[in-house]
Protein backbone atom coordinates (compact mmCIF):
# COMPACT_ATOMS: atom_id res chain seq x y z
CA UNK A 1 0.00 0.00 0.00
CA UNK A 2 1.51 2.82 -1.06
CA UNK A 3 -0.15 4.89 1.76
CA UNK A 4 2.49 3.14 4.31
CA UNK A 5 5.46 5.51 4.30
CA UNK A 6 8.95 4.52 3.43
CA UNK A 7 11.65 5.54 5.30
CA UNK A 8 12.97 7.04 8.09
CA UNK A 9 12.21 10.84 7.55
CA UNK A 10 9.11 12.09 8.51
CA UNK A 11 6.11 11.46 5.63
CA UNK A 12 7.02 14.04 2.47
CA UNK A 13 4.44 15.93 0.49
CA UNK A 14 4.42 13.29 -1.97
CA UNK A 15 3.45 10.70 0.77
CA UNK A 16 0.33 12.87 1.83
CA UNK A 17 -1.04 13.63 -2.06
CA UNK A 18 -0.30 9.37 -2.54
CA UNK A 19 -2.66 8.77 0.81
CA UNK A 20 -5.32 11.31 -0.60
CA UNK A 21 -5.57 9.88 -3.72
CA UNK A 22 -5.77 6.35 -2.48
CA UNK A 23 -7.91 7.33 0.91
CA UNK A 24 -9.72 10.11 0.79
CA UNK A 25 -12.92 8.41 0.21
CA UNK A 26 -12.46 6.09 2.98
CA UNK A 27 -11.54 9.18 5.52
CA UNK A 28 -14.76 10.94 3.82
CA UNK A 29 -17.18 7.81 4.12
CA UNK A 30 -15.82 7.81 8.05
CA UNK A 31 -16.26 11.50 9.01
CA UNK A 32 -20.12 11.17 7.24
CA UNK A 33 -20.96 8.73 9.51
CA UNK A 34 -19.96 10.49 12.69
CA UNK A 35 -21.31 13.89 11.56
CA UNK A 36 -24.19 12.78 9.30
CA UNK A 37 -23.64 16.21 7.32
CA UNK A 38 -21.80 16.62 4.09
CA UNK A 39 -20.58 19.21 4.14
CA UNK A 40 -19.23 19.05 8.08
CA UNK A 41 -17.21 15.15 6.94
CA UNK A 42 -15.60 17.77 3.98
CA UNK A 43 -14.37 20.68 6.08
CA UNK A 44 -13.16 17.39 8.66
CA UNK A 45 -11.44 15.64 6.36
CA UNK A 46 -9.69 18.49 5.51
CA UNK A 47 -9.00 19.89 8.55
CA UNK A 48 -7.89 16.05 9.48
CA UNK A 49 -5.22 16.69 6.74
CA UNK A 50 -3.64 20.09 7.26
CA UNK A 51 -3.52 19.09 11.04
CA UNK A 52 -1.34 16.09 10.06
CA UNK A 53 0.72 17.73 8.07
CA UNK A 54 1.71 20.44 10.70
CA UNK A 55 2.02 17.28 13.41
CA UNK A 56 3.92 15.12 10.86
CA UNK A 57 6.95 14.64 12.86
CA UNK A 58 4.90 13.38 15.60
CA UNK A 59 4.03 10.78 13.03
CA UNK A 60 5.52 7.34 14.09
CA UNK A 61 6.74 4.89 11.36
CA UNK A 62 5.68 1.59 12.64
CA UNK A 63 1.90 3.14 11.90
CA UNK A 64 0.70 4.02 8.45
CA UNK A 65 -0.19 7.49 7.77
CA UNK A 66 -3.69 7.18 6.45
CA UNK A 67 -5.13 5.50 9.70
CA UNK A 68 -3.16 8.28 11.49
CA UNK A 69 -4.65 10.21 9.27
CA UNK A 70 -8.36 8.86 9.99
CA UNK A 71 -7.99 9.06 13.31
CA UNK A 72 -7.20 12.44 13.22
CA UNK A 73 -10.15 12.62 10.96
CA UNK A 74 -12.74 11.09 13.35
CA UNK A 75 -11.36 13.75 16.62
CA UNK A 76 -11.91 16.76 13.84
CA UNK A 77 -15.18 15.52 12.96
CA UNK A 78 -16.52 15.15 16.48
CA UNK A 79 -15.00 18.74 17.24
CA UNK A 80 -16.65 20.19 13.84
CA UNK A 81 -19.70 18.01 15.36
CA UNK A 82 -19.85 19.89 18.78
CA UNK A 83 -19.28 23.27 17.30
CA UNK A 84 -21.74 23.19 15.02
CA UNK A 85 -24.44 21.04 16.16
CA UNK A 86 -24.46 21.19 19.68
CA UNK A 87 -27.92 20.40 20.08
CA UNK A 88 -27.34 16.84 18.83
CA UNK A 89 -24.28 16.51 20.76
CA UNK A 90 -27.03 17.11 23.78
CA UNK A 91 -28.03 14.01 22.12
CA UNK A 92 -24.90 11.90 22.26
CA UNK A 93 -25.01 11.06 25.77
CA UNK A 94 -28.71 10.47 26.61
CA UNK A 95 -30.60 7.78 26.18
CA UNK A 96 -33.05 9.78 23.43
CA UNK A 97 -33.24 8.05 20.12
CA UNK A 98 -31.53 10.43 17.27
CA UNK A 99 -34.84 10.95 15.23
CA UNK A 100 -32.44 13.65 12.95
CA UNK A 101 -30.87 10.50 11.42
CA UNK A 102 -33.28 9.55 9.47
CA UNK A 103 -32.97 11.54 6.58
CA UNK A 104 -29.03 11.23 6.40
CA UNK A 105 -29.38 7.25 7.18
CA UNK A 106 -32.12 6.50 4.36
CA UNK A 107 -29.73 8.84 1.61
CA UNK A 108 -26.30 7.20 2.77
CA UNK A 109 -27.62 3.67 3.80
CA UNK A 110 -26.17 2.40 -0.23
CA UNK A 111 -22.56 2.59 1.70
CA UNK A 112 -23.63 0.14 4.32
CA UNK A 113 -24.85 -3.13 4.37
CA UNK A 114 -28.59 -2.48 3.47
CA UNK A 115 -30.32 -3.38 6.97
CA UNK A 116 -27.72 -1.97 8.66
CA UNK A 117 -27.99 1.12 7.47
CA UNK A 118 -31.75 1.33 8.28
CA UNK A 119 -30.94 -0.50 10.92
CA UNK A 120 -28.50 2.98 12.71
CA UNK A 121 -32.23 5.09 12.60
CA UNK A 122 -32.36 3.10 15.90
CA UNK A 123 -29.30 4.41 17.95
CA UNK A 124 -28.68 7.57 19.97
CA UNK A 125 -26.01 9.37 18.40
CA UNK A 126 -23.78 8.53 21.33
CA UNK A 127 -24.48 4.75 20.51
CA UNK A 128 -24.40 5.29 16.87
CA UNK A 129 -20.90 7.19 17.07
CA UNK A 130 -19.57 4.18 19.50
CA UNK A 131 -20.80 1.50 17.22
CA UNK A 132 -18.81 3.13 14.35
CA UNK A 133 -15.89 3.70 15.87
CA UNK A 134 -15.65 -0.31 17.57
CA UNK A 135 -17.36 -2.25 15.32
CA UNK A 136 -16.56 -0.50 12.13
CA UNK A 137 -12.91 1.11 13.15
CA UNK A 138 -11.89 -1.67 15.54
CA UNK A 139 -10.93 1.50 18.20
CA UNK A 140 -10.26 0.43 21.09
CA UNK A 141 -12.82 1.05 23.92
CA UNK A 142 -10.62 3.18 25.88
CA UNK A 143 -9.53 5.28 22.77
CA UNK A 144 -13.37 5.98 21.99
CA UNK A 145 -13.79 6.69 25.88
CA UNK A 146 -11.05 9.28 25.75
CA UNK A 147 -12.42 10.75 22.71
CA UNK A 148 -15.58 11.12 23.97
CA UNK A 149 -14.28 12.61 26.85
CA UNK A 150 -16.42 9.83 29.26
CA UNK A 151 -15.35 6.95 30.88
CA UNK A 152 -14.86 3.00 29.90
CA UNK A 153 -17.84 1.85 31.41
CA UNK A 154 -20.46 4.13 29.48
CA UNK A 155 -18.66 3.42 26.39
CA UNK A 156 -18.52 -0.36 26.60
CA UNK A 157 -22.53 0.58 27.38
CA UNK A 158 -23.62 2.74 24.32
CA UNK A 159 -21.48 0.21 21.59
CA UNK A 160 -23.23 -3.38 23.83
CA UNK A 161 -26.79 -1.26 23.35
CA UNK A 162 -25.92 -0.35 19.67
CA UNK A 163 -25.06 -3.90 19.06
CA UNK A 164 -28.53 -5.41 20.22
CA UNK A 165 -30.45 -2.71 18.89
CA UNK A 166 -28.58 -3.85 15.51
CA UNK A 167 -29.28 -7.44 15.94
CA UNK A 168 -32.83 -7.26 16.75
CA UNK A 169 -33.29 -4.33 14.05
CA UNK A 170 -31.76 -6.35 10.91
CA UNK A 171 -33.28 -9.46 12.43
CA UNK A 172 -36.81 -7.86 11.92
CA UNK A 173 -35.70 -6.27 8.95
CA UNK A 174 -34.56 -9.55 7.49
CA UNK A 175 -37.56 -11.56 8.60
CA UNK A 176 -39.89 -8.50 6.69
CA UNK A 177 -37.86 -9.00 3.44
CA UNK B 1 -21.89 -16.53 34.89
CA UNK B 2 -21.06 -15.54 31.57
CA UNK B 3 -23.65 -12.97 29.62
CA UNK B 4 -24.40 -11.59 25.92
CA UNK B 5 -22.46 -8.64 26.70
CA UNK B 6 -19.69 -10.44 28.09
CA UNK B 7 -19.83 -12.62 24.86
CA UNK B 8 -19.93 -9.41 22.71
CA UNK B 9 -17.13 -8.14 24.07
CA UNK B 10 -15.02 -11.22 24.14
CA UNK B 11 -15.92 -11.12 20.40
CA UNK B 12 -14.50 -7.67 20.01
CA UNK B 13 -11.44 -8.99 22.19
CA UNK B 14 -11.71 -5.91 24.39
CA UNK B 15 -13.09 -4.51 27.68
CA UNK B 16 -12.71 -7.78 29.72
CA UNK B 17 -9.73 -8.61 31.90
CA UNK B 18 -7.59 -11.36 31.53
CA UNK B 19 -9.14 -13.84 34.19
CA UNK B 20 -13.00 -12.72 32.39
CA UNK B 21 -11.61 -14.06 29.53
CA UNK B 22 -10.25 -17.41 30.58
CA UNK B 23 -13.45 -17.90 32.32
CA UNK B 24 -15.46 -17.39 29.23
CA UNK B 25 -13.15 -19.62 27.15
CA UNK B 26 -13.14 -22.30 29.43
CA UNK B 27 -17.42 -22.02 29.61
CA UNK B 28 -17.49 -22.19 25.95
CA UNK B 29 -15.40 -25.40 25.98
CA UNK B 30 -17.70 -27.16 28.17
CA UNK B 31 -21.13 -25.48 27.42
CA UNK B 32 -22.22 -26.40 24.38
CA UNK B 33 -25.57 -23.94 24.70
CA UNK B 34 -23.31 -21.44 25.58
CA UNK B 35 -21.01 -22.32 22.46
CA UNK B 36 -24.32 -22.14 20.05
CA UNK B 37 -25.55 -18.54 21.77
CA UNK B 38 -22.21 -17.06 21.08
CA UNK B 39 -21.97 -18.71 17.14
CA UNK B 40 -24.98 -16.79 16.49
CA UNK B 41 -23.62 -13.62 18.29
CA UNK B 42 -20.94 -13.97 16.42
CA UNK B 43 -22.64 -14.78 13.23
CA UNK B 44 -25.02 -11.57 13.61
CA UNK B 45 -22.01 -9.08 14.78
CA UNK B 46 -19.87 -10.44 10.96
CA UNK B 47 -23.14 -9.42 9.25
CA UNK B 48 -23.08 -6.14 10.20
CA UNK B 49 -20.38 -4.79 7.51
CA UNK B 50 -20.06 -1.47 5.76
CA UNK B 51 -19.73 -2.72 1.92
CA UNK B 52 -17.99 -0.10 0.59
CA UNK B 53 -16.87 3.60 1.21
CA UNK B 54 -18.91 6.85 0.33
CA UNK B 55 -17.80 8.54 -2.84
CA UNK B 56 -16.13 11.11 -2.37
CA UNK B 57 -16.09 13.94 -5.50
CA UNK B 58 -13.22 14.49 -7.63
CA UNK B 59 -13.72 18.40 -6.07
CA UNK B 60 -13.15 17.43 -2.49
CA UNK B 61 -10.61 15.65 -3.36
CA UNK B 62 -8.92 18.23 -5.33
CA UNK B 63 -9.30 20.65 -2.39
CA UNK B 64 -7.60 18.59 -0.53
CA UNK B 65 -4.04 18.36 -2.28
CA UNK B 66 -4.30 21.75 -2.74
CA UNK B 67 -4.55 22.54 0.85
CA UNK B 68 -1.25 20.12 1.25
CA UNK B 69 0.20 22.43 -1.39
CA UNK B 70 -0.92 25.38 0.47
CA UNK B 71 0.20 23.99 3.86
CA UNK B 72 3.59 23.35 2.52
CA UNK B 73 3.90 26.51 0.55
CA UNK B 74 3.18 28.61 3.57
CA UNK B 75 6.14 26.50 6.06
CA UNK B 76 8.68 27.25 2.81
CA UNK B 77 7.68 30.75 3.19
CA UNK B 78 7.96 31.14 6.64
CA UNK B 79 11.21 29.60 6.38
CA UNK B 80 12.33 31.45 4.26
CA UNK B 81 11.74 34.52 6.08
CA UNK B 82 13.57 32.97 8.93
CA UNK B 83 16.52 32.71 6.50
CA UNK B 84 16.34 36.22 5.69
CA UNK B 85 15.79 37.69 9.25
CA UNK B 86 19.10 35.91 10.38
CA UNK B 87 21.04 37.06 7.06
CA UNK B 88 20.46 40.41 8.51
CA UNK B 89 21.21 39.70 12.77
CA UNK B 90 22.78 36.45 13.09
CA UNK B 91 23.47 37.59 16.67
CA UNK B 92 19.62 37.62 17.30
CA UNK B 93 19.62 34.51 18.92
CA UNK B 94 16.49 34.64 21.37
CA UNK B 95 12.95 34.89 21.32
CA UNK B 96 12.01 38.58 22.52
CA UNK B 97 15.11 39.60 20.17
CA UNK B 98 13.66 37.71 17.48
CA UNK B 99 10.52 39.53 18.00
CA UNK B 100 11.71 42.67 18.63
CA UNK B 101 13.38 41.96 15.17
CA UNK B 102 10.00 41.50 13.35
CA UNK B 103 8.68 44.12 14.92
CA UNK B 104 11.12 46.68 13.62
CA UNK B 105 10.86 44.76 10.61
CA UNK B 106 7.89 46.39 9.83
CA UNK B 107 7.99 50.09 11.26
CA UNK B 108 8.43 51.26 8.15
CA UNK B 109 5.08 49.78 6.42
CA UNK B 110 3.15 51.69 9.65
CA UNK B 111 4.91 54.81 9.34
CA UNK B 112 4.07 54.73 5.46
CA UNK B 113 0.25 53.50 6.78
CA UNK B 114 0.51 56.65 9.39
CA UNK B 115 2.06 59.04 6.64
CA UNK B 116 -0.84 58.06 4.63
CA UNK B 117 -3.54 58.74 7.47
CA UNK B 118 -2.36 62.45 7.40
CA UNK B 119 -2.27 62.18 3.61
CA UNK B 120 -6.06 61.39 3.55
CA UNK B 121 -6.73 63.43 6.60
CA UNK B 122 -5.58 66.56 4.57
CA UNK B 123 -7.44 65.10 1.32
CA UNK B 124 -10.61 65.11 3.13
CA UNK B 125 -11.10 68.64 5.28
CA UNK B 126 -10.45 70.93 2.24
CA UNK B 127 -13.72 72.18 2.94
CA UNK B 128 -13.18 73.81 6.14
CA UNK B 129 -9.82 76.58 5.87
CA UNK B 130 -6.94 76.73 3.34
CA UNK B 131 -4.46 74.07 4.17
CA UNK B 132 -1.70 72.16 2.78
CA UNK B 133 -2.19 69.43 1.53
CA UNK B 134 -0.10 66.01 -0.16
CA UNK B 135 0.21 65.63 -3.52
CA UNK B 136 1.70 62.27 -4.51
CA UNK B 137 3.20 63.71 -7.90
CA UNK B 138 5.70 65.54 -5.72
CA UNK B 139 8.07 63.95 -4.36
CA UNK B 140 8.57 64.43 -0.61
CA UNK B 141 5.60 66.14 0.53
CA UNK B 142 4.84 69.47 0.38
CA UNK B 143 2.67 71.67 -1.64
CA UNK B 144 1.95 75.12 -0.25
CA UNK B 145 -1.35 75.37 -2.78
CA UNK B 146 -4.85 75.43 -0.73
CA UNK B 147 -7.57 73.14 -2.58
CA UNK B 148 -9.23 76.28 -3.19
CA UNK B 149 -6.43 77.35 -5.09
CA UNK B 150 -7.04 74.09 -7.80
CA UNK B 151 -9.75 72.93 -8.62
CA UNK B 152 -10.88 69.53 -7.38
CA UNK B 153 -11.35 68.40 -11.16
CA UNK B 154 -7.92 68.80 -11.18
CA UNK B 155 -6.36 66.97 -8.52
CA UNK B 156 -8.94 64.62 -6.90
CA UNK B 157 -8.83 62.02 -9.39
CA UNK B 158 -5.12 61.46 -9.59
CA UNK B 159 -4.69 62.43 -5.54
CA UNK B 160 -7.16 58.94 -5.37
CA UNK B 161 -5.37 57.27 -7.67
CA UNK B 162 -1.85 58.15 -5.97
CA UNK B 163 -3.64 57.22 -2.45
CA UNK B 164 -5.22 53.80 -3.62
CA UNK B 165 -2.04 52.93 -5.40
CA UNK B 166 0.26 54.32 -1.96
CA UNK B 167 -2.63 52.34 0.24
CA UNK B 168 -2.33 48.68 -1.94
CA UNK B 169 1.86 48.75 -1.68
CA UNK B 170 1.51 49.17 1.97
CA UNK B 171 -0.67 46.33 2.45
CA UNK B 172 1.65 44.13 0.04
CA UNK B 173 4.23 45.12 2.06
CA UNK B 174 2.48 44.19 5.39
CA UNK B 175 1.93 40.70 3.72
CA UNK B 176 5.32 39.86 4.91
CA UNK B 177 8.13 41.70 2.44
CA UNK B 178 10.60 42.50 5.07
CA UNK B 179 12.65 43.81 2.76
CA UNK B 180 12.36 47.30 4.03
CA UNK B 181 15.01 48.77 6.03
CA UNK B 182 15.49 48.14 9.82
CA UNK B 183 15.55 50.78 12.55
CA UNK B 184 17.27 49.92 15.98
CA UNK B 185 15.23 49.03 18.37
CA UNK B 186 15.05 52.24 20.66
CA UNK B 187 14.46 54.53 17.38
CA UNK B 188 11.66 52.73 16.31
CA UNK B 189 10.03 52.45 19.33
CA UNK B 190 9.59 56.41 19.50
CA UNK B 191 8.82 56.71 15.54
CA UNK B 192 6.13 54.77 16.72
CA UNK B 193 5.17 57.08 19.46
CA UNK B 194 5.79 60.39 17.41
CA UNK B 195 3.42 58.62 14.30
CA UNK B 196 0.85 58.01 16.95
CA UNK B 197 0.88 61.65 18.51
CA UNK B 198 0.50 62.75 14.89
CA UNK B 199 -2.16 60.29 14.26
CA UNK B 200 -4.00 61.56 17.24
CA UNK B 201 -3.90 65.46 16.45
CA UNK B 202 -5.49 64.67 12.55
CA UNK B 203 -7.58 62.48 14.34
CA UNK B 204 -9.23 65.47 16.26
CA UNK B 205 -8.76 67.27 13.08
CA UNK B 206 -11.42 64.80 11.43
CA UNK B 207 -13.65 65.13 14.21
CA UNK B 208 -13.72 68.85 14.46
CA UNK B 209 -14.56 68.68 10.72
CA UNK B 210 -17.18 66.05 11.11
CA UNK B 211 -15.59 63.86 9.18
CA UNK B 212 -16.72 60.86 11.71
CA UNK B 213 -15.85 57.96 9.09
CA UNK B 214 -12.23 59.19 8.84
CA UNK B 215 -11.79 60.43 12.43
CA UNK B 216 -12.77 56.50 13.12
CA UNK B 217 -10.47 55.14 11.09
CA UNK B 218 -7.45 57.52 12.14
CA UNK B 219 -8.93 55.98 15.91
CA UNK B 220 -8.67 52.21 15.19
CA UNK B 221 -4.96 53.14 14.59
CA UNK B 222 -3.54 54.04 17.76
CA UNK B 223 -4.08 51.60 19.65
CA UNK B 224 -2.47 49.38 17.24
CA UNK B 225 0.35 51.52 16.79
CA UNK B 226 0.74 51.52 21.16
CA UNK B 227 0.66 48.06 21.36
CA UNK B 228 3.04 47.55 18.14
CA UNK B 229 5.28 50.35 20.73
CA UNK B 230 5.61 47.45 23.10
CA UNK B 231 8.72 45.37 22.75
CA UNK B 232 7.32 42.26 24.65
CA UNK B 233 4.92 41.27 21.81
CA UNK B 234 5.13 37.58 20.71
CA UNK B 235 4.60 36.78 17.21
CA UNK B 236 1.02 36.09 17.33
CA UNK B 237 0.06 39.26 18.99
CA UNK B 238 1.74 41.36 16.28
CA UNK B 239 0.86 38.62 13.88
CA UNK B 240 -3.34 39.67 15.09
CA UNK B 241 -2.26 43.39 15.17
CA UNK B 242 -0.55 43.35 11.74
CA UNK B 243 -4.22 41.78 10.61
CA UNK B 244 -6.16 44.55 12.26
CA UNK B 245 -4.18 47.08 10.26
CA UNK B 246 -4.90 45.15 7.28
CA UNK B 247 -8.47 45.54 7.72
CA UNK B 248 -8.44 49.38 8.25
CA UNK B 249 -6.61 49.90 5.19
CA UNK B 250 -9.27 47.69 3.26
CA UNK B 251 -12.15 49.89 4.83
CA UNK B 252 -9.75 52.88 3.83
CA UNK B 253 -9.36 51.81 -0.07
CA UNK B 254 -13.04 50.99 0.29
CA UNK B 255 -13.38 54.36 1.42
CA UNK B 256 -11.31 55.61 -1.52
CA UNK B 257 -13.44 53.85 -4.12
CA UNK B 258 -16.38 55.10 -3.56
CA UNK B 259 -15.03 58.79 -2.91
CA UNK B 260 -15.12 60.49 -6.18
CA UNK B 261 -19.02 59.60 -6.38
CA UNK B 262 -19.59 60.99 -3.58
CA UNK B 263 -21.16 64.84 -3.57
CA UNK B 264 -17.88 67.30 -2.83
CA UNK B 265 -15.47 64.36 -3.78
CA UNK B 266 -16.55 63.93 -7.46
CA UNK B 267 -14.46 65.48 -10.47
Amino acid sequence: MAAVVNGMNVPTEQDFHRAITERASHWYSLCLKITRDAHLAEDAVQDALISAWTKRHQFEFNARLDTWISRIAVNSALQLLRKRHPERWQVLESEVRDTSAGHFEQRHAAELDASLGVALQQLSEFERICFVLKHLQQWRLQEIADLLDTNLGRTKQGVYRATQKLRMSMLHLRSEA
Amino acid sequence: MINEEMLTFYYYGDGLSDLEIADIENQLRTQPILADQYAKLRGELEQMVSREDAGVSDLLVHRLHKSIDRAKDLETSRADRGTRANEVRPVADTVKENAAQFLMNRLVSLAAILVLGLGIGAFFFEGSSPHMYRDPSVNGFVSTRTLHEQSLADTTTPFLRGLQSHLRKTRLELNGDEKTEKPDGLQGNRTLLAIAGQNRMYQKVAELNQASDLARVLRAFEPILMRLAEQELTAEQEQALIAKLRFELDVMLTKLSRAPSKGRYST
